[in-house]
């Protein structure tokens, strides 16, 4: 096969260019979306929130695009991550019931847990039909609709456990780019054949109703900047998922 | 211009890529011991360690606390100082599979048990599962996908920029070579963890013969496989026949070893499950295999297991359907209820393959004494219905 004649290799050149414009215009905004589209008459007003356990996990991008688990970052994570929702809220004036953290030894079994790993399937059901849209057949095809999602008056354990009228709960999975990935990524430019995507920050956020366990607003955030390995990064973070809370 | 040369010189330098890929050095694996927190390995504990909390909240672990101690006394008698650093997990899961992670997970599918015949048997599989923990394989395996996806993700670039059809050729084969060594590896690392496994069994006075006879049951199952399905553990262990050869010669090493089967304190930890478990098996629905295993546990079989092995032969049958599966099924309906303390749904089920093959007089029968056993039976409504419609089509056809 010959190489490409000039003006196809022209094309790819520019469509290449293109291409690298749009990836950086994608990477300095995040997507938060809320409740707000779905239903704005909602206040919190002063009740008490508790933010339960947040589930953070960071990754390394490797050379090929494989993740690696990062322990010590991830350890960071954990701390300076809920430190700044923390400050973020009081910030906002939110009343904040403290950090609630199922004690370590409680069994799998135990009710708190039970409807916490509830809760967690049902973050990952709103983020597929309500924010990917991924049909449903029971809740129609209209893409704007109100948030009608409940983890159950099972949740009332939990207000009777920290005192707080909602739950804020939070899932991060975030993941950079090595030396090797970057490497990686430049070779591709470089050599005009592959735009590879490098390490990404994913974000989602509910805040659910303590006595009823209906679901009253959520948030998703996917960010290619974002870094949750110092604190600054942390707050960051936490001000764009949080943004939209309806404090 | 010929592009063979550099595509030589490019092959060539990916296999030397592969070659001297970094290998981090391994742990002493001291008992008691984590990853210290920079390492890829204590990353991988980390997302374990989160993923071992989901296998706590699953519905398909077996909690019975009888069961779950009795094998994890095996497994802390065959990992020795290391018994602490292993959980047990045993899974409700038909198929003849165990594994171990790196942190210590250590999961033993119920198929596992159920096709176990002794303590020897499935210590042989446990000490296995404890080979791969002590040999590391899981971050070995690891390091090695990163680096061989790392230098293929590469390849791939240069192929594309290359552009020819002698570049994607060669990326082909090596991402061919390359995956296949990853294979090979698994393989070796399978070995040395039977190895691992009988040797640790066999130090604990466990006859040497077993490994190799649990072999010999599951080649069985895997040769009356249905080929359209795929095999459950073949494909990334050891070609079974030659792990087989590998553990009799092994065993005949060491013939003046142990005599312990465990037998007894098998059976009685197991006995409990046995009816469930054969149930979880016919879910698989792969029926060539399933009469193979049953062909197996009815050898061993005594009491009421004999019972459950003919009444489940029975609804194997029923439900298969094909040609003269009718008469066995109503055969083993009929073994199992010679068995002193057969189940009273083996009548139930017999009424069911009339009622099929339409002889409604002869299921009325089955079901009323089925009702007659068993009076506060949850389906009783169900049955009584059938019962009537049953007398209401032999008085039509009378």
């Amino acid at each position: 096969m010959n190489p490409a004649p000039p003006t196809a290799s022209r094309l790819l050149r520019f469509l290449l260019i293109l291409a690298v414009a749009l990836t950086l215009a994608a990477c300095k905004s995040s997507h938060v979306r809320t409740t707000k589209d779905f239903k704005d008459t909602f206040k919190l007003g002063g009740k008490t929130i508790v933010m339960v356990e947040p589930s953070i996990q960071l990754y390394e991008m490797q050379a090929s695009g494989m993740l690696e688990p990062k322990a010590d970052w991830t350890r960071k994570a954990r701390e300076y991550f809920p430190a700044a929702v923390n400050e973020f809220l009081t910030k906002q004036n939110a009343k904040l019931a403290p950090d609630y953290y199922p004690d370590a030894n409680m069994p799998s079994d135990h009710r708190i847990r039970q409807v916490l790993a509830l809760n967690t399937a049902v973050m990952g059901t709103i983020f597929q039909h309500s924010y990917l849209h991924v049909p449903l057949p029971t809740r129609g095809t209209k893409r704007r609709k109100p948030l009608t999602w409940t983890v159950g008056p099972g949740v009332q354990e939990i207000r009777k456990l920290t005192g707080a009228d909602y739950m804020l709960t939070l899932q991060i999975s975030d993941s950079y780019s090595s030396k090797g990935r970057v490497a990686m990524m430049v070779l591709g430019l470089a050599l005009q054949v592959a735009i590879l995507q490098g390490g990404t920050q994913g974000g989602i956020a509910t805040l659910v109703d303590l006595n009823t366990g209906e679901v009253v607003w959520f948030s998703v955030m996917i960010d290619q900047m974002g870094d949750m390995r110092d604190r600054e990064g942390a707050t960051e973070t936490a001000r764009r998922l949080l943004k939209g809370l309806p404090l | 211009m010929t592009p063979k040369p550099r595509m030589l010189a490019l092959a060539a330098g990916v296999a030397l890529m592969l070659g001297c890929a970094t290998q981090a050095p391994l742990r002493e694996m001291t008992p008691g011991e984590r990853p210290s927190e920079e390492t890829d390995e204590a990353g991988l504990w980390s997302a374990l360690d989160q993923a071992e909390l989901s296998l706590q909240r699953s519905p398909l672990l077996i909690r019975d606390p009888a069961l779950n101690a009795y094998v994890k006394k095996l497994v802390c008698d065959l990992a020795g100082e290391y018994c602490k650093d292993i959980r047990v997990y045993i899974i409700r899961r038909p198929y003849f599979n165990a594994s171990m992670a790196p942190n210590g997970v250590m999961q033993v599918w119920t198929g596992a048990l159920l096709r176990s015949e002794n303590e020897a048997q499935i210590g042989f599989v446990l000490g296995h599962e404890i080979g791969h923990f002590l040999h590391q394989h899981s971050i070995k395996q690891w390091r090695r996908t990163k680096d061989i996806m790392n230098a293929l993700s590469l390849l791939q670039l240069v192929a594309a920029r290359t552009g020819t059809q002698d570049a994607y050729d060669i990326f082909d084969v090596s991402q061919f070579v390359a995956l296949a060594s990853l294979y090979k590896y698994g393989r070796d690392a399978e070995r040395e963890s039977d190895t691992e496994g009988f040797e640790r069994a066999v130090k604990l006075g466990y006859r040497a013969d077993q490994g190799s006879a649990l072999w010999q049951g599951l080649l069985a199952e895997d040769n009356a496989r249905d080929r359209t399905k795929p095999s459950g553990i073949f494909a990334t262990h050891p070609a079974t026949e030659e792990r087989m050869t590998t553990l009799r010669e092994a065993a005949e090493a060491f013939a003046s070893a142990g005599s312990r089967t465990g037998e007894e304190s098998f059976r009685a930890a197991t006995e409990p499950f046995f009816a469930s478990w054969l149930e979880d098996e016919m879910g698989r629905r792969h029926y060539p295999q399933t009469i193979v295993l049953l062909d197996r546990l009815q050898e061993r079989a005594a009491g009421v297991h004999l019972a459950w092995v003919e009444y489940y032969r029975g609804e194997l049958f029923r439900k298969r359907r094909a040609g003269g599966d009718d008469k066995r099924a109503i055969d083993a309906y009929r073994a199992a209820m010679r068995v002193p303390g057969y189940p009273a749904i083996a009548h139930r089920d017999l009424g069911y393959m009339y009622r099929t093959i339409q002889m409604p007089a002869q299921a009325a029968t089955e079901w009323q004494e089925y009702l007659r056993q068993q009076p506060d039976a949850a389906d009783r409504a169900t049955v009584e219905h059938y019962i009537a419609e049953a007398n209401g089509a032999a008085h039509a056809n009378r």
